[in-house]
């Protein structure tokens, strides 16, 4: 059994999971209020994480408590914690400080998806001005991911069945290299999954549908986006 | 009542369409017949008006296509994967019956009529992304049906398929009627209308049985086929694979 087998196959069957956990449907909302204090919390207030973990904790619960928003919100927080440990080395500050913001808003970001379904907030988004090409593309951004996975996946069997040496040095240089080609086909995959859901529907939802939950979450949404992009500056 | 493209021009890097007619009348079998490559895809993609043309105009019922049309016209990809947006193959299919408001009890029946019809209900709460190619095909083309769009565009849909959903698929579309691209001849003795896309520019072809007699079908025809013709001559050979495909189908094909 080589790397791909133990660590990367089961790592793309998560992720893969991961992004097609975030697709399903809206269910009734819990607690809009706190989730939107929370959300102003979690964003605005990193600087000070500490209060702000007490804040979104409650939501961060809820979140664990639900086994489809559990598995994208561990991977994620994995994946943060890996990619952040440089920083540990020069300031543990600042790699909590990271984990804990990229923990809160994904926590965050997957009760949201739950509140109002990742289609009712495309839908919403379009609504409140997002170009229509940008929505089609973020509502086929979870199982355009998995696809992206899947054909990596793919990739990696055929290489193996043409008796490619796969050995550690050799597996990430394979990755390297087929990550142009990789990027390619999934642009091309996109393009044909947003031309499809311009055929399919999303042309002709209306918004109609979209009442009470989804106005806060896009609110929320947009304080998060700003929240994000000041990343704590605000106090 | 027709779905038309006039003058369509599209380039992606070279021309690919140049001056492209097509009109598709409704409950009409027609069949678009080309090279590889000479842009069939691109072809149905402009007719449902998926693409920016540079010139053309697609009319729906003789008034300009406009964006509330879209529920009247279907289209399925030659690649399923290509459509699929969805984490369940009944949230595939249910997609844009939730989209139209319908109920959640009419979205399950419906998406279970199709299902059945298409033998794929085994499927339903799978992963579209984890079926065979063939399943792919079936559940691409049930998350078009479902919502009986009034003009459906087709793109090779019976690639890849075994016998039995080969001969279910065809039935399907050639009882409700719609524009099929296709290198497979069995759709010829269904279609009411043949076209061929050449050079960027759609001609009908008229006399089927001329063509086959001139070999001018831009279709690899099947040695039996070639045998047929041979010895009994084109309209026989038509005949024949007319009842071929009557069998195939258990429809009436167009005389």
């Amino acid at each position: 059994m080589n790397l791909f087998d133990r660590v990367l196959k089961p790592l793309n069957e998560e992720l893969g999971e991961a992004a097609l956990a975030l697709n399903y449907k809206s269910r009734p909302p819990k607690y809009p209020w706190l989730y939107l204090a929370s959300l102003l919390a979690s964003t605005a207030l990193t600087a000070n994480y500490f209060f702000s973990a007490i804040l979104v904790s409650p939501i961060s619960v809820f979140v664990l408590k639900d086994r489809r928003l559990r598995k994208p919100l561990a991977v994620t927080a994995a994946f943060s914690a890996v990619v952040s440990l440089p920083i540990l080395v020069l300031n543990s500050y600042k790699f909590v400080n990271f984990n804990f913001r990229v923990f809160s808003s994904t926590a965050l970001g997957l009760y949201l998806a739950s509140l109002v379904g990742w289609d009712g907030l495309v839908v919403a988004l379009k609504d409140v001005g997002l170009p229509t090409e940008i929505a089609l593309a973020l509502r086929s951004l979870p199982s355009q991911l998995y696809s992206f996975l899947h054909d990596l996946n793919t990739l990696v069997i055929a290489r193996k069945a043409r008796g490619f040496d796969l050995s550690y040095r050799k597996l990430w240089e394979l990755l390297a290299t087929a990550i142009g080609s990789l990027l390619v086909k999934g642009m091309i995959k996109s393009h044909r999954a947003s031309m499809a859901l311009k055929a399919r529907g999303l042309a002709f939802i209306t918004s109609k549908r979209y009442t009470f939950p989804t106005i806060i979450s896009v609110i929320a949404l947009g304080v998060s986006v700003l929240g994000v992009v000041l990343g704590g500056r605000l106090v | 009542m027709a779905l038309c493209l006039e003058d369509a021009w599209f380039k992606y890097d070279e021309y690919v369409l140049k001056g492209a007619s097509i009109c598709l009348s409704e409950g009409e079998l027609a069949i678009l017949l080309g090279p590889m490559g000479s842009g069939k895809s691109t072809l149905l993609y402009a007719l449902a008006n998926l693409l920016p043309l540079e010139k053309g105009r697609i009319t729906l019922d003789g008034e300009p296509f406009r964006e509330e049309d879209r529920k009247k016209v279907g289209i399925v990809f030659q690649d399923p994967e290509d459509q699929f947006f969805n984490v369940t193959v009944f949230d595939e299919i249910a997609y844009s019956l939730r989209a139209l408001g319908f109920s959640d009890h009419e979205v399950e029946s419906k998406v279970k009529a199709v299902a059945s019809k298409l033998g794929i209900e085994n499927l339903l709460y799978k992963n579209p992304f984890k079926l065979s190619y063939g399943q792919k095909k079936l559940v691409a083309l049930a998350s078009v049906l479902v919502y009986e769009p009034k003009y459906l565009l087709v793109d090779e849909p019976t690639s890849n398929l075994d016998k039995v959903s080969y001969g279910k698929v065809m039935s399907l579309i050639a009882e409700r009627g719609a524009l099929v691209t296709t290198h497979e001849v069995d759709w010829l003795p269904l279609a009411s209308k043949v076209y061929v896309l050449e050079d960027g520019k759609v001609r009908e072809v008229k006399d089927v049985v001329k063509a086959l007699k001139d070999r001018s079908l831009p279709v690899p025809l099947p040695t039996s086929w070639e045998v047929l013709i041979e010895t009994l001559g084109p309209e026989r050979a038509l005949d024949i694979m007319r009842e071929k495909a009557r069998k195939l189908t258990v429809l009436k094909p167009q005389q």
